[in-house]
């Protein structure tokens, strides 16, 4: 149930060229960006929401003439279609208006949502 | 199928993990001006990122384990100030700055490295077809076809011998209203040594950075060496101007100054390192940080520059 452990960047601090030092002296110009260098104490700093989800499937046996078996089966990966998060993701956007400010936000990216599926094994 | 390929983004909530912040101190010392220091603190990265200057710090300098002055807060032209000094390093001091603010107390030092000099630059060129598009007339004669144009720039010059030495190469165009053409350092085996396994495997692929990049003189220690770096671009890029000056810097750089700009680099890659990282597949790149209770960098450089007119080897101008 419990989330895996990611290392996040979660704090942002300023490099030397957008501290305000010139480029003969500050010879790089990383992201030129208002947000910065990315920042993170430790390793495995942010534990991912709780995974779980519910799989269910029915096996419908089939017997057939001279010991074969039909085997219908039909299940359900991810019943209740819960997207569960994989990574973290850090979402940078300018806003349209006309302050055109960063928008910055966490967001998660959740993969495989509700999964039917169905197969026939037949044994001889 | 289609249920396959679906994915979801949801905005989480990371409040939780919001942490008291740390001070940052950011120095970049040189012998052609007199030291400065920026401090600052860092931001959540869901805050507004302005106001983070840290005005009212007591900033101590310290040349060689002596201390000289504390540093005075100036309002800049920048939007942030910096902490200034009377003080112009020479080679070879050992800088130390000492900053205590409300958020605690950071500190570290720096020595500055003994400046290289370039001895020569040489270019050449030569044009080769991108293939993108050929225009012909009605009666199937060529009228115009994409042409483009490489430099090679060799830029030579004398590592010391018997020690460990770190230098940043960066090529600009003098003139910002002229464009410099996209500059490739794969072709020179210095720059790619610093390169992960995993960067280098697919092959022929190229070794960006128009801001410059870092190398080491690991392969090379106390011989003449002659770098190599090309860049290319349409043809018409080189039409304008009856000068088409580039500026050479070769910076000689201390260790951990090295260490924190070619992390920088790291990060800016679009390689496949950073792409895994970007998938959570690896850890994110750290920022190499000096300073001891904080983060930041005090890094100390020399550099030497010189200019070259491309028109040399370009003679055609509109």
């Amino acid at each position: 149930m419990t989330g895996n452990r990611i290392t996040l960047l979660l704090e942002n601090y300023q490099d030397l060229s957008s501290a305000g030092f010139p480029v003969n002296i500050a010879p790089n110009d990383p992201n030129g960006e208002d947000w910065g260098l990315g920042y993170y104490d430790k390793r495995n700093n942010v534990r991912l929401p709780a995974y779980h989800r519910m799989d269910i499937g029915i096996s419908i046996y089939r017997p057939k003439t001279k010991g074969r078996m039909g085997i219908w089966n039909i299940s359900v990966y991810n019943l209740y279609s819960r997207m569960n998060p994989i990574i973290i993701e850090k979402k940078i956007m300018k806003s349209m208006d006309e302050k055109q400010k960063w928008d910055t936000k966490f967001r998660t990216l959740g993969i495989l949502p509700i999964l039917p599926s169905v197969s026939y094994t037949y044994k001889f | 199928m289609l249920l396959l390929l679906s994915a979801c983004y949801k905005e989480i909530d990371l409040e939780d993990y919001r942490t008291s912040p740390k001070v940052v101190l950011n120095c970049a010392i040189s012998t052609d001006t007199i030291i400065m220091a920026s401090v600052s603190r860092t931001w959540f990265f869901t805050d507004n990122s302005s106001d983070v200057v840290i005005s009212d710090a007591k900033v101590e300098l310290f040349v060689n384990d002596v201390f000289r002055e504390s540093m005075v807060w100036q309002k800049g032209n920048t939007p942030n100030g910096v902490y200034v000094s009377n003080i112009i390093p020479v080679e070879g001091d050992r800088i130390k700055i000492v900053a205590t603010t409300n958020y605690g107390k950071v500190w570290a030092e720096d020595e500055i490295p003994v400046k290289v000099m370039i001895r020569n630059v040489e270019i050449s060129a030569r044009h080769f077809g991108s293939g993108t598009h050929i225009i012909v007339d009605k009666d199937g004669n060529i009228i115009e076809k994409s042409d483009n144009l490489e430099i090679k720039y060799q830029i030579s010059f004398d590592d010391k011998h018997n020690t460990n030495d770190f230098y940043f190469l960066r090529i600009e165009n003098c003139d910002k209203l002229q464009s410099l053409g996209t500059l490739d350092y794969a072709s020179d085996p210095i720059f790619l040594a610093d390169e992960s396994a995993i960067n280098t495997s697919l092959g022929g692929q190229t070794l960006p950075g128009q801001g410059g990049r870092t190398f080491t003189d690991k392969s090379i220690n106390g011989q003449s060496y002659t770098l190599t770096v090309t860049e290319s671009g349409s043809s018409y890029l080189y039409d304008y101007g009856a000068v088409l000056n580039r500026k050479i810097s070769l910076y000689s750089l201390s260790k951990p100054y090295y260490q924190y700009l070619t992390s920088i680099l790291k990060t800016n890659e679009d390689n496949a390192m950073q792409k895994l990282s970007d998938f959570g597949l690896a850890e994110p790149i750290r920022i190499f940080s000096n300073i001891q209770g904080g983060t930041g960098i005090i890094g100390a450089s020399q550099n030497d520059s010189k200019t070259i007119d491309l028109r040399k080897i370009l003679p055609d101008h509109m």
